[in-house]
């Protein structure tokens, strides 16, 4: 444009539309505040999850078991003996099992056949049961097979196909896939 | 080798043998180049050994000779079949089957055939007496009652009866206290005792065996072992077996077996011994110091076996051409004998009685016969778990482990044991 004729130059302005250069209000995104989390090792270090010894005592827990009970009444309606098993299984498929009884029956490692005890902590491979000895034992689910006892109904958890964190659970929908053989 | 089934292996008359003897390859003196027990298609493999004089020793040799050493559980059947001399005379002899022991007894012809054939039987009158208990749980066997009464006095045998080793559950307890399960890969999972997997197994593990000490110093009644094993075996997985026992005490005071389990059904058996004569047999001529035999004078070992082989299974040793079963002719060089006698002992027979056995054979030696051999063979339950001392036993297709011994005139002796596919060597 600087270089053609005056006429040449008004002729175009009357006509068409200039462009000048534009400079847009830059909108500063609110950045969001996140929410401070801390990082698996952080958590380890904080021991939020761990019990102490001095509280490790089967008896204490005992009333964890009842409201246990309760809770899986609750969700069962009832636990009639004329229910059908695959509605109570399905139902437990879901249920959170934190103060459950649960017995190892079956297992890879012999030496994990027999442990008894409520379940304290629920975490993606393991559980965290305590013994009537007052023990706290940490049981792999990989390759054992649980067996849970309620109102009369004993239900097997195969572990290997349990692998999830207990939130996330409750939302998979489990599928028949490879075998339960150990 | 002749494709004659065996005669039935188990006590009792139950089914037949699955398999014939099997062929052997004759290891080194010292069982140097046995084949490997452990591949799948390893020959059987046979140690043959010629030891020295016995003459005039008693019993505590017998004890260091290597069948004794072996203490093998459950021995059961001797076997002796005594050669024919060159002469006419055909001598003695006895042979004993497997487990369910076949007495083979070659019968001289020379000296008034009827007067040895009684004095055999009185020789081996008496093999001692079994039991056979009905749904035994074996949680009772680890009871501690039972362990101070048999276990620790004498030595007690026991073996569950008409179990397959390959498929189902089994034990066996052992003179040494050690008391054996070879369970399934279920059973082991379900038990929760600590085991470890057989040797025969392949990639996916199948079979577990778990060996439990009774006679260890930490078993005593209230220890953490004990009580883990008694509550497996009562309360987690309950194991329940027809068995068969036998005990040998020397100094025979004390509650017996029968007593002991009167709650449950116990029955006394006695060994089933026959007697027959074979006639017209041909017999290879051994020489005991030639262990590969002379080509023209003594047959080899091996020779040997295989003839024994044919004989107990009734398989004609000419060659004729129409038979299709087997082309076996006895090996060169043999004599044709008049009689011979075989003798089988069929039961549930313990090591001290085939020792007792063995030198009753000796005694028949003391006064000058014309028998120049008898042969003794005894063999192990085809579906016990372990074959000599604890080494593990697998059936593969025969479960054979057996062992065999040629007695000659002047108190040498020949052994030879052999084993199946899936086995140890013998020691």
């Amino acid at each position: 444009m600087p270089k053609m004729k005056d006429e040449a130059i008004q002729d175009i302005l009357t006509r068409k539309a200039v462009v000048l250069e534009h400079y847009s209000k830059k909108k500063t995104k609110q950045k969001k505040k996140k929410t401070k989390g801390f990082t698996a090792k952080q958590r380890r270090e904080m021991r939020l999850f761990e019990i102490e010894p001095e509280q490790q005592r089967y008896a204490i827990f005992l009333p964890l078991h009842e409201l246990w009970k309760q809770y899986i009444r609750d969700l069962c309606h009832g636990l009639k003996p004329d229910v059908q098993p695959h509605v109570i299984q399905g139902k437990l498929l879901k249920a959170d099992l934190h103060g459950a009884i649960v017995t190892v029956t079956k297992s890879k490692c012999p030496s994990y056949v027999g442990i008894t005890g409520i379940i304290l902590q629920e975490f993606k491979h393991v559980f965290k049961i305590i013994t009537k000895e007052d023990k706290l034992k940490v049981v792999p689910k990989l390759n054992n097979v649980f067996s849970l006892e309620i109102d009369g109904f004993i239900s097997y958890i195969y572990g290997s196909k349990f692998q999830l964190r207990a939130s996330e659970r409750s939302a998979k929908k489990f599928k028949l896939k490879g075998t339960i053989d150990l | 080798m002749a494709a004659a089934p065996c005669h039935g292996y188990r006590p009792q008359g139950g089914a037949p043998l699955r398999a014939p003897l099997p062929r052997m390859r004759t290891a080194a003196r010292q069982r140097a180049e046995a084949s490997s027990p452990h591949g799948f298609f390893a020959p059987p493999a046979l140690v043959s050994r010629a030891v020295g004089d016995v003459r005039g020793v008693p019993l505590p040799h017998w004890r260091r000779c290597p069948a004794a050493r072996g203490a093998r559980r459950g021995d059961v059947g001797a076997a002796a079949l005594a050669a024919p001399p060159a002469g006419a005379a055909a001598p003695a002899g006895l042979r004993a089957g497997p487990r369910a022991g076949r007495a083979l007894a070659a019968r001289g012809a020379g000296a008034g055939p009827r007067l040895q054939l009684p004095l055999l039987k009185s020789t081996i009158a008496d093999v001692g007496q079994y039991y056979l208990v009905r749904n035994l749980s074996v949680h009772e066997l680890v009871a501690h009652e039972f362990i101070d009464a048999f276990v620790k006095k004498g030595s007690c045998y026991a073996l569950t009866y008409n179990t397959k080793i390959d498929q189902d559950n089994t034990a066996a307890l052992l003179p040494n206290g050690k008391l054996i399960l070879s369970v399934d890969k279920d059973t082991y999972e379900e038990l929760g005792l600590q085991g470890r997997p057989s040797q025969y197994s392949g990639k996916k593990v199948m079979r577990y065996i778990v060996t439990v000490d009774l006679t260890d110093s930490g078993f005593h009644p209230d220890s953490k072992k004990h009580n883990r094993v008694l509550w497996a075996l009562k309360e987690k997985k309950p194991l329940e077996f027809d068995f068969l026992l036998a005990w040998y005490n020397p100094g025979a005071e004390g509650s017996t077996l029968m007593s002991y389990f009167s709650k449950n059904q116990i029955q006394a058996l006695k060994p089933k011994i026959t007697f027959s004569t074979l006639r017209d047999l041909e017999c290879p001529v051994l020489q005991s110091n030639e262990l590969q035999g002379k080509p023209d004078e003594s047959c080899s070992t091996e020779e040997l076996f295989e003839w024994l082989g044919a004989v107990l299974n009734q398989v004609s040793l000419n060659n004729k051409s129409s038979s299709f079963l087997s082309t076996y002719c006895c090996p060169q060089p043999n004599t044709m004998v008049e009689k011979a006698f075989l003798c089988t002992i069929t039961g549930f027979i313990i090591p001290e009685k085939i020792i007792q056995l063995l030198e009753q054979l000796c005694c028949y030696f003391g006064e000058p016969k014309l028998a120049y051999w008898l042969t003794l063979t005894v063999h192990g339950f085809a579906d016990s778990p372990v074959s000599w001392r604890e080494s593990e036993h697998g059936f593969h297709k025969g479960g054979e482990n057996l062992y065999n011994f040629v007695i000659f005139r002047n108190l040498d002796y020949w052994l030879q044991m052999a084993v199946g596919t899936n086995d140890d060597c013998p020691p």
